[in-house]
């Protein structure tokens, strides 16, 4: 077990290592603005792009660019550990920006995710129960709705009807509760919460319902129903748990995923989060932050499927046995 | 050249707050007019300005040496005093020249060469120093600026000025050209007679800078964090830096260059010694939030949590909301900025190696469309000619070559010009020729560029010109037009503004063959271009030559007064008949929302934005720390 | 999107490809209401996207003509009126003829780059669980670092590139625009259909008939084509009919983002980007509300034609 452990996570420091060499080498090629002649104001004279470029350390070959990117990943740069080097845009070390970042961002998927589980399972498991009924129909019509729809669209009706036309709920950004009180954040929140869950929720209504009508397929089920219990003893002691494997591995890919940042949602919602981040720094050609922000996201992504595989093999009878 | 949000700022000109009535009733062709709110008496103190910002757009965190942002400059207006300034005062007021740190404007000795200053007595450097400001301060200012890690970025307008000055010292150290024969005095030698030298003086970059401080910051950017102030105002936290030493020396608590920036008063600053610049510093602190949702930060305005915007464009439905409203109508000021906003036409580049082509797109342009696509004549007049009209101080009326009904452009004057160009075998007045199809045309991709695109698009076409057009963010489009070698031939992405109130920094940047680099170049037309650069930049150069305004500009620069603008209208009409190379379509205006706790409000037409020591605020907050 | 397309990946084919095989999932699909009613819009927006010159012909405006005299003032487009029933966009376009040339643009996108995907990722699939072995670990591990790669970030650094140059990128080959956004919808989709086809080469590998054709002595590249590939095609077909709306939805996105397509091919996302441009959708409603309910009933339609060749493959499945 542990040296599956050991392994796997092995694997993260090479996928790592590959993702982060690859977007160098992307963003280094085809740097989509060059920092230097960005920086250097109305009239950048040679002589300023020049300076620029060797005080952004521009001026180095790209292998040794991407040493010494990894060198300060794994020591520290003169901002501290780990060393994620100097924003070309702001003039601020990347490390000041992202603690606020990150906050938002996992404020955002951590809120939505307890929504979408909150919706989208019990919604499952009864229209499973109640297969093919009217309630059924109409909780996967709603679902394959929320799935087909775009999540900005959603997001930008949702601000029309309740924020700009009936005023019930709040405007876009972000306000955090330590400055403008808990209800203040809360009221602000609601609404990213709620749109990033909808569409997700519809995902795993469909999914739980898929996999509880599956497993009650299952031998066991017949076992458990022939030993006499109850058929709702049957659905939540025996079905319930064993369908809800696939979705822990899917819950675990999808909040991975959304530590790297839920792009449209943030830039709906005016979040400051690391996904906004990384598009804004994509146009702006910031190598620095662009490069921070993939290393979180795959860090996060690869190392949620870690911990789904390890959680798998506890969770899943079947996995125990083997 | 100049970005919406990265820019410069200059002088203090013509500070006229238009109120929006005035210009809509005067609509575009009549001079602003100024029914300014500083007349008004006794305006109350106290309070704090809050205002909110999409980014700070700094282009060197602040510190003066090489700050060349717009917002940075209008910071550092409230932060420093300059040798001379432009009078802080609304009206034709603010174009003149005055005093700050000096006891009077010298008179130029040595035939033009030779400048020599006094300092008022009693002027401090704010906390953490709290010492008397000298000459050898103001010096050391002009050694940062020749010192190359710390990237002046308008250093050209001192290099080969002052004696001595070349912009490559590895480090701070006496320039040959500046003297400080006593704490009192500072003497500058120039090269040769400059017109505009005091002008070059008011730039931000000048103001008195202590050594024992900027010192610890020898790359571009750093002393930003740590900017001792001379001004009235000083930034949140400057108490608690320790200057001992420079391991001591930590960033001042109030800037976080991602996210806000206060200003407090400066308790060092004694108004005694600042009786001639006008300045009022009527809040107790200006508070900066960046907010990268324009739209939250007029909403903010809107619902108090902000007392105005700064240099954000308010978009059309902000504008609509406030104008339908008679109430709320006088919280939108606009105010000209000395901004242009062109269409460049690429001179080397077929078919506008053509100045007959050029003349038709400078006919065909529905110009009255384009601002419509800025919200119409309150985002500013339709420009007829390049450097907006108060540059020149009335010697250039509004006189335009391509005049067309409305403003709208004209089909028939289009093609007669067309008609006459070598891309026209047919003579229909349509381009029928390869050279005219598939042309990129780059251009921003926010609004209003992007909705201004298919009008341009549609115009160009009615000619037989079929562009491509290519939107980029606001940065990268300005880093595909300035590579030369890129060869765009058409771009609408561009603006440019002054950093003083003279012709200069419009012709020379933008049409001076020695302005063209192979990368950031910002003479985009690539007008005075010869056969041996293009050469060394990898294009090809047309057989007929390119047309060259050189020799005109180096002319004008050596006059002052009157026969300098004179002089400088003669080259901007010239270049708008006879070399043709940018339709200039708008002198676009900057429009700031204030909040009704704003009780005087002021505007640097200059600085895009607010002069943020004349503005007042009734919301009486207390000043943070 | 289509992280969760894969995780409802279609099973096996019970019925092995013979002449009734196509004939069966049709009658089985055809039982399916809702899936027929599916596919009616799907035909219905296939016809709309061909017919959109003629649509612009009867309404009398083309997609890029502009009508100063819908917008105000201020700039600010007017809203559904007579002749213009979807009221005008920021630039006084015609919406409702924007709003029918936009089926094209999803269209084409997401079936071409869904299609170019779907190639891809079959050869990739296929050879990896084929051959097995190295070449198979080798390849999953590719699309293991592939699905963990910042592909969205790498496509609008992408399109910024080949938008600043004026030829494009590799030579030409990759124009910003719809080419474009048709080569990042395809280098997202690949490694789904590659995992998909893997893992129905590998238990396909292991049947009867597979055994005894190699048992004949018949060529690798035989077996595949006549053996392997038929048997692909029926939930290759599925899996790919499942990508097709999450790709409608990519392409929104993408435009959505900036990164779409140029402004004169309407694109129904790029339409709502531009209206959230300061906020224009809080007075011009007409420019958000219309192409997102076109854009909701083509991906609707799509999901509900998947889900009915699904059920028709495999009548045991789970969601109605």
């Amino acid at each position: 077990m542990w040296r599956y452990v050991v392994r796997r996570l092995l694997w993260v420091g090479v996928v790592l290592l590959v993702i982060t060499a690859v977007t160098y080498a992307i963003f280094f090629i085809m740097a989509p603005v060059d920092p230097a002649i960005l920086f250097g104001g109305k009239q950048p004279t040679p002589a300023v792009i020049q300076q620029i470029q060797r005080e952004f350390g521009l001026d180095k070959p790209v292998w040794v660019q991407y040493g010494l990117f990894v060198k300060h990943i794994f020591l520290g740069d003169q901002y501290g550990w780990p060393g994620l080097g100097f924003s070309f845009v702001t003039r601020a070390p990347v490390r000041s920006q992202l603690g606020s970042r990150l906050v938002i961002t996992t404020t955002l998927a951590v809120g939505a995710s307890f929504v979408w589980l909150l919706l989208g399972i019990p919604v499952g498991v009864i229209s499973a129960v109640k297969q093919r009924s009217f309630v059924d129909r109409l909780a996967m019509g709603l679902a394959l709705f929320f799935v087909s729809a775009p999540v900005f669209w959603i997001g930008l009706m949702f601000l029309w009807v309740f924020w700009f036309k009936l005023g019930v709920a709040a405007g876009t950004g972000y306000y955090g509760p330590a400055q403008f009180g808990f209800f203040t954040w809360l009221n602000h929140m609601i609404m990213p919460w709620v749109v990033l869950a909808l569409v997700e929720a519809a995902w795993y209504a469909r999914m739980a319902r898929a996999s509880l009508i599956d497993t009650m397929g299952e031998d066991f089920i017949r076992t458990a129903r022939a030993k006499g219990l109850s058929e709702r003893r049957v659905i939540f002691k025996h079905a319930l748990r064993a369908s809800l494997v696939p979705m822990v591995t899917m819950f675990g890919m999808d909040l991975g995923l959304l530590f790297g940042g839920a792009i449209i949602t943030e830039t709906v919602f005016n979040l400051q989060g690391i996904g906004q981040w990384a598009v804004a720094s994509v146009f702006t050609g910031d190598l620095p932050v662009i490069l921070a922000v993939t290393l979180i996201a795959s860090f996060a992504i690869t190392l949620a499927n870690v911990v789904v595989d390890i959680c798998y093999a506890y969770l899943d009878p079947r996995v125990r046995l083997a | 050249m100049r970005r919406t949000w990265i820019g410069t700022r200059t002088v203090r000109v013509a500070l006229v707050v238009v109120v929006v009535a005035a210009i809509l009733a005067a609509c575009t062709s009549t001079p602003p007019t100024s029914e300014t709110t500083s007349g008004a008496p006794a305006i109350k103190r106290g309070g704090v300005y809050r205002v909110g910002v999409s980014t700070f757009g700094n282009t060197d965190g602040l510190d003066p040496t090489g700050e060349y942002g717009i917002p940075g400059w209008g910071v550092l207006d409230a932060l420093q005093r300059t040798l001379v300034t432009f009078r802080f005062a609304p009206g034709t007021a603010g174009t003149e020249l005055v005093p700050d740190l000096a006891t009077e404007i010298p008179q130029p000795t040595d035939g033009g060469l030779t400048y020599t200053f006094q300092l008022k007595p009693g002027v401090k450097f704010g906390a953490p120093l709290d010492r008397p400001i000298t000459s050898a301060d103001v010096a050391y200012a002009f050694e940062r600026i020749d010192s190359r890690p710390l990237v002046a970025q308008y250093g050209f307008y001192f290099f080969g000025v002052i004696q001595g000055m070349t912009g490559s010292a590895p480090k701070p150290g006496p320039i040959s050209g500046i003297e400080t024969p006593n704490p009192s005095t500072i003497v500058f030698h120039l090269t040769h007679p400059t017109g505009d030298f005091l002008y070059r003086l008011t730039l931000p970059a000048t103001a008195p800078i202590p050594a024992e401080v900027a010192k610890c910051f020898p790359s571009a950017g750093g002393y930003g964090r740590d900017l001792v102030a001379s001004g009235p105002y000083q930034i949140l936290g400057s108490q608690a830096v320790d200057p001992s030493s420079c391991s001591t020396i930590k960033p001042m608590s109030g800037f976080d260059p991602v996210r806000s920036l206060t200003l407090v008063r400066n308790p060092s600053y004694d108004p005694a010694t600042d009786t001639d610049s006008g300045r009022a510093a009527y809040v107790d602190a200006i508070e900066i939030t960046v907010d990268t949702s324009i739209a939250d930060i007029f909403e903010k305005v809107q619902t108090g949590a902000l007392d105005a915007s700064w240099y954000d464009l308010p978009p059309a439905t902000v504008l609509q909301h406030y104008l339908s409203d008679p109430t709320l109508a006088s919280r939108v000021n606009a105010f000209p900025n000395g901004n242009v906003q062109f269409i460049s036409m690429n001179l080397t580049h077929p078919p506008f190696d053509d100045v007959h082509v050029r003349r038709a797109v400078s006919y065909i342009i529905d110009k009255a469309a384009l601002q419509k696509s800025w919200s119409g004549p309150i985002s500013g007049d339709i420009a007829t000619h390049i450097a907006p009209p108060f540059i020149y101080h009335g010697q250039l009326p509004n006189t335009d070559p391509y005049a067309t009904p409305g403003n709208s452009g004209s089909l028939e004057k289009a093609m007669a010009e067309m008609k006459l160009s070598k891309y026209d075998p047919q003579q229909d007045g349509m381009c029928d020729v390869a050279a005219c199809k598939n042309l990129v045309l780059v251009n921003q991709n926010i609004a209003p560029w992007t909705t201004m695109e298919p009008f341009v698009v549609q115009d160009l076409a009615k000619i037989g010109i079929d562009v491509k057009p290519r939107e980029l963010e606001t940065g990268a489009a300005y880093n595909t037009v300035q590579r030369v070698a890129n060869d765009i031939p058409i771009s609408m992405n561009a603006n440019w503004a002054y950093d003083y109130a003279d012709a200069y920094t419009y012709l020379l940047p933008m049409f001076d063959s020695s302005s063209i680099a192979a990368s950031g170049n910002p003479n985009t037309s690539l007008t005075g271009l010869t056969a041996s650069m293009a050469a060394k930049l990898g294009i090809p150069y047309p057989a007929g030559g390119v047309p060259s305004v050189d020799s005109s500009i180096a002319e004008c620069e050596t006059k002052t007064g009157d026969a300098r603008a004179t002089c400088w209208v003669g080259v901007d009409q010239h270049l708008m008949e006879d070399v043709v190379p940018i339709v200039p379509y708008l002198w676009s205006n900057v429009i700031v929302i204030t909040g009704d706790s704003v009780t005087n409000f002021e505007a640097d037409p200059i600085s895009q934005g607010t002069t943020f020591t004349q503005v007042a605020v009734s919301n009486n907050l207390p000043a943070p720390g | 999107m289509t992280v969760r397309a894969q995780a409802e990946a279609p099973p096996l084919p019970e019925t092995l490809v013979g002449r009734t095989y196509w004939r069966i999932f049709w009658r089985r699909f055809m039982r399916d209401r809702v899936a027929v009613g599916g596919l009616i819009v799907i035909v219905t927006f296939v016809a709309m996207a061909i017919l959109a010159p003629l649509v612009a012909k009867v309404v009398g405006h083309s997609p890029n003509q502009l009508f100063e005299s819908m917008r105000t003032e201020l700039g600010l487009p007017l809203g559904p009126r007579a002749h213009f029933w979807f009221g005008a966009d920021q630039a006084g376009r015609d919406l409702f003829v924007r709003v029918v040339y936009g089926a094209r643009t999803s269209l084409t996108v997401s079936v071409v780059g869904t299609g170019i995907a779907t190639v891809i990722g079959v050869i990739v699939g296929a050879t990896a669980g084929f051959y097995g072995r190295w070449l198979d670990t080798l390849i999953s591990r590719v699309i293991d670092v592939w699905l963990s790669l910042p592909l969205l970030l790498f496509a609008i650094g992408l399109s910024t590139v080949c938008s600043a140059s004026p030829n494009g990128c590799l030579n030409g080959l990759l124009q910003p625009g719809l080419s474009l956004v048709i080569g990042i919808i395809a280098l997202f989709t690949w490694p789904y259909i590659a995992r998909i086809a893997r893992g129905q080469v590998i238990s396909l590998r292991q049947r009867e008939f597979v055994e005894a054709a190699r048992a004949m002595g018949v060529s690798d590249m035989r077996i595949v084509l006549s053996e392997l590939l038929p048997n692909l095609v029926g939930p290759i077909v599925v899996y790919a009919t499942l990508t097709l709306p999450g790709n409608i939805l990519f392409e929104a996105s993408l435009s959505f983002l900036g990164v779409g397509v140029p402004q004169s091919t309407p694109s129904w996302g790029r339409m709502m980007a531009d209206a959230t441009e300061g906020s224009l959708f809080t007075y011009a409603w007409w420019m958000m509300v219309f192409p997102g309910l076109f854009l909701l009933l083509m991906t609707f339609a799509f999901y509900l034609v998947g889900e009915g060749f699904r059920e028709a493959l495999d009548p045991r499945g789970g969601v109605s």
